[in-house]
This record gives structure tokens, sequence and C-alpha cells, in this order.
């Protein structure tokens, strides 16, 4: 499945949600809708992210899972809350 | 290998750290009892004549001591997250290469030679003429253990700053002090101690 681009490849700006639509009766939704915070982070994050929530929120299982110490995991979570919160 | 040489505090466990860091220092310290080397600094190895068997591991364990306590001062202030258990890793990992220097003494090689050019130097300077052989020797031993304390800082500011996630220029500058701190504490708890 094609990735979902977030950032404008012009002028690098978070893009926006302008139509949606079904594939069922092909209604369509138009509009400007803003991209949920988590999906404006990078695909390797959002995997991260995932991983994380199906290990439990376990930090020390991650480590395990990824093959990284448990001081590396911490820091690409910090890094992500670091991104997030600047959003 | 590039994993283990240089990116070892990314892949590995703390447990797995702690187990080597141990064993290695341990190792190290009778290596440095047999071979007369005394680390008396954490960034000092000397020669000496006669040693304790006691002495290179209570030299060794000051001077981790001293790192761990200063770097951890400093990681606190970096990230309050960081662990007392990553920074003593850093530590006891970062130093193995290090004690590799006191193989230079071998047969008491390095020890005797100093002891030579000293004496040289002291009693008649005029007439100071050094072999050759021992020129390279000296020439050698200084590269390899300039090359290796690169090393040792290289892998102890790498476990700092997996330790910390340390980014910018302020965790830089309190790793530079909190080694200049450990280095001059931890000489003068041997100078008194051992």
């Amino acid at each position: 499945m094609a990735q979902l681009p977030v950032k404008c490849p012009s002028c690098q700006h978070t893009l926006e949600v302008s139509e949606l639509s079904c594939g069922n009766c092909e209604t369509k939704i138009s509009g400007i809708y803003g991209l949920p915070a988590l999906m404006q982070l990078s695909v390797e994050d959002q995997e991260f992210i995932l991983a994380f929530v199906l290990t439990g929120g376990s930090l020390k299982k991650m480590a395990t899972q990824l093959g990284k110490s448990y001081p590396t995991v911490r820091n690409m979570l910090d890094d992500i809350i670091e991104q997030l919160n600047a959003k | 290998m590039k994993k283990i040489l240089f990116q070892a505090f990314n892949f590995y466990s703390e447990k797995r750290l702690l187990t080597i860091g141990l064993l290695g220092t341990i190792a190290a310290s009778l290596i440095g009892f047999v071979l007369h080397a005394r680390f008396d600094g954490i960034l000092d190895v000397h020669f000496v004549e006669s040693i304790k068997i006691y002495e290179p591991l209570l030299d060794n364990l000051i001077n981790i001591f001293s790192l761990t306590l200063f770097l951890f001062i400093a990681g606190k202030i970096v990230n309050p997250k960081t662990r007392l258990i990553d920074i003593l890793n850093a530590s006891l990992i970062a130093r193995l290469p290090y004690y590799l220097i006191s193989l230079a003494n071998i047969n008491g090689y390095m020890a005797d030679l100093s002891k030579r050019m000293l004496g040289l130097a002291t009693q008649q300077p005029e007439s100071l003429q050094i072999n050759p052989l021992d020129i390279t020797a000296i020439l050698i031993f200084a590269f390899a253990s300039l090359l290796l304390l690169i090393y040792y800082l290289y892998l102890l500011y790498k476990g700092y700053q997996v330790a910390t996630n340390a980014k910018g220029a302020l965790p830089i500058g309190l790793f530079i002090i909190a080694v200049i701190l450990a280095e001059v504490i931890s000489k003068l708890i041997i100078y008194f101690i051992a």
C-alpha cells in the first residue's frame, strides 16, 4: 500500500486531508481536515508506537524485541514525545 | 564487530554490559598486578617496582566510582531519567581497552626502560645516549597509549550519550567537566587511601 504523504513536496508544510471517499458507495466528502498528530510522524516512529502499544507499554520488552539496549529504546520514545509536544 | 567496538551501549542489555565490565575489570586488575601496573587516576597508568595484589583492583574501583559519580551528576542535569546502571556500565566498559596499556610492561620492559632513561637524564644529562630500539619502543608505546586513551574517552562519551540522550553543547561541556573532576578526585583518593 502506498505510504501516506504528510509533508507538501513543494513547500514542506504539513498536508491536510481535503477529500474522503467511501470505497463501497463512492460517496465523497470534501473539507479541510488536519492530520492526527500520530500520522504526522515518520513511518518508523509510527511503527515504534504501534510496537510499544502491542507490548503493553513495556520498554524492556521493546528493547528485547528490537535487539537494542533499554536506554536506546527509551531515548527513541523520548524523541517521539518531543516531536509530539512540538506539534 | 562494529556493534561490539563502537555501539555496544546501543545494542547490549545492561546485565550483559555489567557482567562483561566487572569480569574485565577484575581480569585487568590481576594482569595489572602481574605486570606491576598502577592505575592511579582515571587517565593514568604507571609502572612501579613493588605492588600489592589488591592495589590495581582498588585503583580501578576508585576510578570507576569517581567516573560514575561525576558522570551520573552530569547525566541527571542533562536528563533526569538517566539511570545509575547505564552510567556505571559506561565507566566499566569504556575503561577495558585502556587496561591494555599495562601489557607494555611484559617482563618489566617499560618500567626498566623508564628507569634507565630517568637515570641517564638526571645523573649524566650531557652523555644521554638512547638506543634506537628503545626510542622505537617508546614511540610505539606513546602512540598506542594515545590511541587507547582516545578510544577510552570515545566509548565513555558514547555510553554517557546513550544513558542521557545527550544532544547539543551542554551535555558535552558537562561531560568534560565531569571527566576532569573525576581525574582530580580519583588521584586524590588513591593518593590518600591506596
